[in-house]
C-alpha cells in the first residue's frame, strides 16, 4: 500500500514537470507580447522595454525557465499584467468558487450516476432504462456551454426560478470565510438565507457542468452492472440464498464500480476544463472566469497558473480515484 | 480406488427427497427453441448419492440449475413436469420461497472455482454472508451475532480442511489455489446446513492430483453430515467413487438408472455400454466420448423418437417413431430403450482409430 503510493507520489512530480515545461512552452510561442500589451496603447518603445525588463522577457529562455521553476517552488506563479496582482494571491482568490463548484458538479454526477445506472441495468430495457438511456446520450451529444445558455435562458430569464449567474445576490453578505466555500460556510454558521441563495446561485452552472459526467457515469455503470449481474458469483450468491438487494448492491456493484471510477476521474477532468466554459456562461468567479478574462487581455502568468492548477488539480483528484481502486479491488494489492 | 460403492456406509433411503418427474425444459435463443430437457425423470431419496453422467452438453448443468432455478428465465423457461422437493413443486414455487430453499435446503457446488467466488470480496466476507442468511430461519433467540458468525465461518473452513481457517477469512479468492478455493465454496454450500448438496463437476477444473482430495473430502463430509448428494459429471470414474446409484443422461433425456454396481456391471442402454467402453480413455478433461462415433444432436432439432438414434449401432425402425419408454428390466434398474424388457442387448461401436 505505502510503496504504491510512493510510486503514485513519484509518477505524479514528473508529470508535474512535464505540466510545467509545458505551460511554460505555451506561454512562449503564443502571438502577442505582454509586455506592450501591459503598458498600454499610449506607451513609448522605452516604457515597453522598461517593463519586459521588469517581467524578465528579455533574458534567455532557458534562463526565464529557470527562474520560472525556481519562482514556482518558492510559490511566486508571476505576477497579472492585467490586474497588477500577484497570481498566486488571484489563484487563491478565485479557487475557491470552482473548488465549490466542480465538487458538487461531481457529486451531483456520482450520486445520481451510480444509482441511476444501477437501476437501469436493473430493468434493462424497460421504461426507466429508456429514460436514462435519453439522459446518456444526450449528455454525451449536448455541448456543456450550450446546456449552460439554455438552462440559463430557460429556467433563469423565462421562468425566474434561479438567478441568472454569479456566486451570490446583491442582497446577500458573502458568510464569514472559514473554508471559502460559502455553502459549507454559511452552513457552518447558521445563516440559511444566505445558504439558501448560494445553493441557488450554483445549481444551474453546477447542472450544466456535471451533465456529461453524469451521462457516461450512468452509461458505464450500467454496462458494468449488466456484465456483472452476468458473471458467475452472482449465481452462487443466488444460489445460497442471497437474495434482492444485498447481492446486486454489494456482489455486483463492488465489481461494477472499479471501470466507473476510471471513468470518474476522466470525467473530473474533463470538468475541471469545463469550469472554463460554464463560469463564463454563469459569470461564476472561479479560476475558469480568471482564465478567459487573462486570455482575452493575452495575460499570460495568470493562465499559466490556472493551467498548472488545474493540472495539480487533476493529478490529485487521479491519486484518491487509484487509492479508490486499490480499496475497491483486492487483486491491485500486493501480497502481504 | 475400492469397487464401486463400497465406500457408502449403509444409508436411509425413504421417500423420495427430490423427484423429477417429466421434466421438460425449453430455452428460447436467436435461432429457436432448444429443447433441452426432454422428459427428465429420476428420483432421490435423503441421505442417498446419486450421479448423473453424460457427455458435456448432455443437459446436466441445466439439470441441476433448474432444480435451484439459476437459469435465466427467459430465455428458459419449463415446458412440463415437476421437480418435487420435500412436497413442494419446484417449478412453481415463488422466487420468495426459493430463496429459503436455495443454499439451506440444496445447497450448490459449481464447476468452476475460479468464477464462482466473488473476486471483490474476502472469503471471510463471503462466508459469512450465507452463515447470516441462515440466520433468519432460526428463531431470533438462537441467531448467531457477528462474532458467533465469523467462528461459525471458521469453523466451516476447517471442516473443510482449509490450514490456518481464521486467516483463510481475511484472504481474497485470488490468493487461494484452484483446490483451495473449491473447499472454500464447498465450506459456503454447507453454511445453510442443506439436506442435499447438488455438486456440479465440482473436481473438473481442479489438477488431477487435487481432484482426488477434493472428491474424498465431499465423500466424508456427505457420510458424516448425512446429506443427499446430486454428483454430476461426465466422468463416469469420479461418480462411480462417490455415488450408490448412478443416471445416465443422453441429450437431456435419461437413458438409464441403476444401482452403480450393476450398472457397471450390466450397462443395458446401448449408450452406457458405449460409456463404459471409453472409460479408459474418459480421464482427459475434454468430455467427449471417443468410443461412440458422432456427437450430441443438434438441439433445436433433435431426431424424432429416439434422441440416441443417430449414433446407435442397434436403432430399428421404431427408434425412429417413437420415444421409447422408461422399463424397470430389473428391480430397481430401469432403462429407456425399445430393446427393453427382453434379454439384455451389446451394442457394437466402431471406434476409429
Ligand atoms: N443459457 C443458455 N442459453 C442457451 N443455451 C444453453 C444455455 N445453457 C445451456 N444451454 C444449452 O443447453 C444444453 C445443455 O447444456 P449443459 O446443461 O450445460 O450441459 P452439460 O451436460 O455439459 O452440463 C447445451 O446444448 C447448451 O448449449
Ligand atoms: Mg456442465
Amino acid at each position: 500500500m505505502a510503496r504504491f503510493v510512493g510510486r503514485r507520489l513519484v509518477f505524479l512530480v514528473a508529470m508535474l514537470l512535464g505540466l510545467l515545461l509545458l505551460t511554460f512552452a505555451i506561454s512562449h510561442v503564443a502571438p502577442g507580447d505582454p509586455a506592450s500589451l501591459a503598458a498600454g496603447p499610449d506607451a513609448t518603445p522605452e516604457m515597453v522595454e522598461q517593463i519586459r525588463q521588469e517581467y524578465g522577457l528579455d533574458r534567455p529562455l532557458p534562463v526565464q525557465l529557470g527562474r520560472y521553476l525556481l519562482g514556482i517552488l518558492q510559490g511566486d506563479l508571476g505576477r497579472s499584467v492585467r490586474t497588477n496582482h500577484d497570481v498566486l494571491a488571484d489563484l487563491a482568490d478565485f479557487f475557491p468558487a470552482t473548488f465549490e463548484l466542480v465538487t458538487v458538479s461531481i457529486l451531483i454526477a456520482v450520486l445520481l450516476g451510480i444509482p441511476l445506472g444501477v437501476l437501469s441495468a436493473l430493468g434493462r430495457n424497460g421504461w426507466f432504462d429508456q429514460l436514462a438511456r435519453v439522459v446518456s446520450v444526450s449528455g454525451v451529444a449536448i455541448p456543456m456551454f450550450w446546456l449552460g445558455l439554455m438552462l440559463q435562458l430557460l429556467v433563469a430569464l423565462d421562468l425566474g426560478w434561479l438567478p441568472l449567474g454569479g456566486r451570490l445576490g446583491l442582497m446577500s453578505t458573502p458568510p464569514e470565510p472559514i473554508t471559502h466555500l460559502y455553502l459549507l460556510d454559511s452552513l457552518l454558521q447558521g445563516q440559511w438565507q444566505v445558504f439558501g441563495d448560494a445553493a441557488a446561485h450554483l445549481l444551474l452552472p453546477a447542472l450544466a457542468l456535471c451533465f456529461p459526467a453524469l451521462a457516461s457515469i450512468i452509461r458505464v455503470n450500467r454496462a458494468e452492472m449488466i456484465e456483472a449481474l452476468g458473471q458467475d458469483y452472482i449465481v452462487t450468491a443466488r444460489a445460497h440464498g442471497l437474495g434482492g438487494f444485498r447481492t446486486v448492491c454489494l456482489y455486483a456493484l463492488k465489481n461494477a464500480m472499479l471501470p466507473t471510477l476510471a471513468m470518474i476521474g476522466l470525467r473530473f477532468g474533463w470538468m475541471l476544463g469545463g469550469t472554463v466554459l460554464v463560469e463564463s456562461v454563469f459569470d461564476w468567479p472561479g479560476i475558469g472566469l480568471y482564465a478567459t478574462q487573462s486570455a482575452i487581455a493575452q495575460d499570460f502568468q495568470p493562465i499559466m497558473g490556472v493551467t498548472l492548477l488545474i493540472g495539480i488539480s487533476f493529478m490529485l483528484a487521479n491519486l484518491l480515484v487509484d487509492l479508490a481502486y486499490v480499496w475497491l479491488d483486492p487483486r491491485t494489492r500486493e501480497p502481504a | 480406488m475400492s469397487g464401486p460403492g463400497t465406500m457408502n456406509g449403509p444409508r436411509a433411503t425413504g421417500a423420495p427427497l427430490v423427484e423429477f418427474d417429466d421434466l421438460k425444459l425449453e430455452i428460447e435463443t436467436f435461432d429457436g427453441t432448444l429443447r433441452v430437457l426432454d422428459g427428465v425423470t429420476f428420483s432421490l431419496g435423503a441421505r442417498e448419492t446419486l450421479g448423473i453422467v453424460g457427455e458435456t452438453g448432455c443437459g446436466k448443468s441445466v439439470t441441476a440449475r433448474s432444480l435451484l432455478r439459476l437459469l435465466p428465465m427467459p430465455p428458459a423457461r419449463f415446458a412440463g413436469g415437476a421437480i418435487r422437493f420435500e412436497g413442494e413443486d419446484l417449478t412453481k414455487v415463488r422466487e420468495r420461497r426459493l430463496r429459503r430453499i436455495r443454499g439451506q435446503r440444496i445447497a450448490l457446488i459449481p464447476q468452476d472455482p475460479m468464477t464462482y467466488l466473488n473476486p471483490v470480496l474476502s472469503v471471510g466476507r463471503q462466508l459469512t454472508d450465507v452463515v447470516a442468511a441462515r440466520q433468519k430461519a432460526r428463531p431470533p433467540g438462537q441467531r448467531l451475532g457477528r462474532a458467533g458468525r465469523r467462528r461459525r465461518a471458521a469453523e466451516l473452513l476447517a471442516q473443510v480442511q482449509l490450514p490456518h481457517p481464521e486467516r483463510q477469512l481475511e484472504a481474497y479468492p485470488h490468493e487461494l489455489s484452484g483446490g483451495m478455493r473449491q473447499r472454500v465454496l464447498i465450506a459456503m454450500a454447507l453454511a445453510g446446513e442443506p439436506a442435499l448438496l447438488v455438486a456440479d463437476e465440482p473436481t473438473t477444473a481442479l489438477d488431477v492430483t487435487i481432484q482426488g482430495q477434493v472428491l474424498r473430502l465431499i465423500h466424508e463430509l456427505v457420510e458424516r453430515l448425512g446429506l443427499a448428494v446430486l454428483l454430476i459429471s461426465h466422468d463416469l470414474g469420479v461418480v462411480a467413487k462417490v455415488c450408490r446409484r448412478i443416471v445416465v443422461m443422453y441429450a437431456g433425456t435419461i437413458v438409464e438408472d441403476a444401482p452403480t454396481a450393476a450398472l457397471l456391471a450390466r450397462p443395458l442402454h446401448p449408450y452406457t455400454q458405449g460409456l463404459l467402453k471409453a472409460i479408459p480413455k474418459l480421464h482427459g478433461d475434454s468430455g467427449r466420448l471417443p468410443g461412440i462415433p458422432g456427437a450430441i444432436p443438434n438441439l433445436l432439432d433433435p431426431p424424432s423418437g429416439c434422441r440416441f438414434r443417430p449414433r446407435c449401432p442397434l436403432a430399428t425402425e421404431i427408434c425412429a417413431r417413437e420415444k421409447p419408454p422408461v422399463v424397470e428390466a430389473e428391480p430397481g434398474h430401469r432403462v429407456a430403450c425399445h430393446r427393453y424388457p427382453g434379454p439384455p442387448v451389446e451394442a457394437d461401436f466402431e471406434v476409429p482409430r
